[in-house]
């Protein structure tokens, strides 16, 4: 599912310059739930956008779902995020105006053609528990819902891969817990997890953990 | 998308409220100074087909008083000698010439404000006959008048002008010009009047006899309209000629500082508004950064972004422009005797034709406007990396 060889990533701060990922390696099988963890600042984040390819490596190459993204054009990329992966931020990066049933469906007006299935995101509201709240705006929802609706918005095109950004952070231990079990579900269906956490108490629910140090990912 | 677009407008509704009235008074600037300029023209051409003439011929040294009698409905009184009347229908190209007589009253039972009393020859008429053969199956009888649209009275309802009793035999419909404040009677019967006001009327009137105010010409060809107007002027010394493009053209002369101001100030409204609309767009696309990078994550591409932006303000441009020339439009239409006194112009409603191309131009403007003022935002929109966008952003 992906292959990641020696990622380099550079920022410059003034003269400064950053190396968050430092010939990072990396593969993953299909239907993995593989867990990176490691302090803040380690290039986690970057290293997990790098593989939905909504940046670029500074060297390197990074192949998902035996696509090159390195080499393939920025609107071949989307395309492969459209069809492939579904994001789940730290943030619930809902739109505010939209409500609730049109956020899961957002992806289909904004990348896909066709019409709208609304019966599959009705049915993602009820897997992820919200679905009285299909109609509601954002602003209305707790924390702990706005991130289960984002979970709904990243299964609604069916990706084989979901990348997953500290989907926990700030939630208690009661909805981290209904969170992780709602991945763990979505992982024995047959999805690709590669989710980014600080919080080494949630390996139980992965089937393998790494973790990010000095810019390389070591075994756990 | 173009449902996003709708509900990202909707839902943002003070940012979009200012952007939209923003683009409603330049649309509103845009069309009220063509507006006004049309329905002075379509006045003027209104009126002078109302008279059914070509070319109208007047005193050389009263030009200025017969356009303020026919454009702007200001009585007057002036006259030449009626030998012009011959000479004129002697002209080539002249196939029917009608003669009036202009006479000005000071007040009237009928009106607080001064009439313009105009005497026709009915046996000669082509301006006034027609039109009441046509509506009532009888001409002009004795004592009888034709009033214009601003004259209070029914049909039937009688006037007196210097002591003298007329009825109303018919009324004009409105053309916007001064033959709505004006009274048509017969010629014969003006000299009754003038007769009888040196014993009836506190200041009696005079009509000498063997004069003519105005002779209304129709040509064989109104193609040649222009050449016919020439040889008048040339042969028949002491007169000159108005016809619809010189009346038009006077109006518009009179309506240029009006309409430069009008100009002045859409142009000023689109300098003023593009920069500030512009910069509404990019602080709009820079609080919007993170909403972005979440849709390119969603697979959206860098077109779509750059679509998505300029659709919501081509969109905001045009709810603008509609609700500016809607809005203008009625007070332009509710106030139109005011505007036409203020600029002493003949106003009358454009035709739907006249109405749709300046509002159709007004409108293509102000979304075009709409257009340019997304463009840097959307383009660095669309070219921002989404990991970019995500990070620096806000939702």
């Amino acid at each position: 599912m992906i292959e990641a060889m020696g990622l380099v990533k550079t920022y410059h701060d003034g003269e400064r310059e950053i190396r968050p990922l430092d010939g990072t390696d990396f593969t993953c099988s299909t239907g993995e739930f593989v867990l990176i963890v490691g302090r803040s600042g380690t290039g986690k984040t970057t290293f997990l956008n790098i593989l939905g390819g909504l940046t670029r490596p500074t060297t390197g190459t990074v192949l998902v779902a035996g696509k090159d993204l390195i080499a393939i054009s920025d609107a071949d990329c989307a395309r492969l995020r459209y069809q492939s992966i579904g994001f789940v931020f730290q943030f619930p990066g809902l739109l505010s105006t939209l409500t609730v049933i049109e956020n899961v469906t957002l992806s289909i007006g904004i990348a896909g053609s066709g019409p709208v299935d609304v019966n599959r995101a009705r049915n993602l509201l009820e897997r992820v528990g919200l679905h009285e709240k299909a109609m509601s705006l954002p602003s209305q929802l707790s924390g702990g819902e706005l991130k289960r609706i984002a979970i709904a918005r990243a299964l609604m095109n069916k990706p084989a891969l979901i990348l997953a950004d500290e989907p926990t952070a700030d939630l208690d231990v009661d909805t981290e817990r209904e969170m992780m079990e709602l991945f763990r579900e979505i992982n024995r269906a047959g999805t690709t997890i590669v989710m980014v956490t600080h919080n080494l108490d949630l390996a139980s629910y992965a089937s393998r953990v790494v973790r990010m140090e000095k810019g390389k990912l070591v075994p756990v | 998308m173009l449902g996003l677009i709708v509900k990202n407008i909707i839902r943002r509704p003070v940012r979009n409220g200012a952007l939209i009235l923003s683009f409603a008074f330049i649309a509103a600037s845009l069309f009220s100074g063509s507006y006004l300029l049309a329905g002075a023209s379509d006045s003027v051409k209104s009126g002078i087909s109302r008279l059914g003439a070509n070319i109208i011929v007047v005193p050389q040294n009263d030009t200025a008083e017969s356009e303020n009698v026919l454009l702007r409905g200001e009585p007057s009184t002036f006259f030449f000698d009626n030998s012009v009347v011959p000479q004129i229908e002697n002209v080539s190209g002249v196939e029917e010439v009608e003669p009036q007589i202009f006479v000005a009253t000071l007040a009237a039972s009928c009106c607080s404000l001064p009439v313009q009393i105009i005497a026709i020859d009915p046996s000669r008429d082509f301006t006034i006959t027609p039109w009441l053969t046509k509506n009532q199956e009888k001409p002009l009888g004795m004592d009888e008048i034709i009033v214009g649209s601003k004259i209070p009275g029914d049909v039937g309802a009688s006037l007196t002008f210097y002591g003298h009793s007329f009825t109303i035999a018919g009324k004009l419909e409105p053309t916007g010009t001064g033959i709505d404040t004006s009274v048509f009677v017969r010629t014969q019967d003006a000299y009754v009047m003038a007769e009888e006001s040196k014993e009836k009327a506190l200041v009696p009137i005079e009509i000498p006899q063997g004069v003519v105010s105005a002779v209304l010409v129709r040509v064989s060809d109104p193609r040649d309209a222009a050449n016919v107007s020439y040889r008048i002027m040339n042969q028949i010394p002491g007169t000159r000629v108005l016809t619809t493009s010189t009346l038009v053209s006077t109006v518009a002369d009179q309506l240029a500082g009006t309409i430069r101001i009008m100009n002045l100030l859409a142009l000023v409204a689109t300098l003023v508004s593009l920069p500030l609309i512009a910069l509404i767009s990019v602080m709009g696309a820079n609080e919007r950064r993170r909403e972005i990078g979440v849709l390119r994550a969603l697979g959206a591409t860098r077109t779509k972004i750059f679509q998505l932006i300029i659709g919501e303000s081509v969109a905001i441009a045009a709810i603008g422009g509609i609700l500016g020339i809607a809005v203008s439009w009625i007070i332009l239409v509710m106030f139109q005797s005011y505007i036409a006194i203020l600029t002493r112009i003949p106003l009358a409603i454009p035709s739907a034709g006249s109405f749709l191309s300046i509002a159709g131009t007004a409108f293509i403007i102000t979304v075009v406007v709409g257009g340019l003022a997304a463009l840097y935002p959307a383009w660095r929109s669309a070219l921002m990396e989404p990991y970019e966008a995500i990070r620096s952003g806000e939702l």
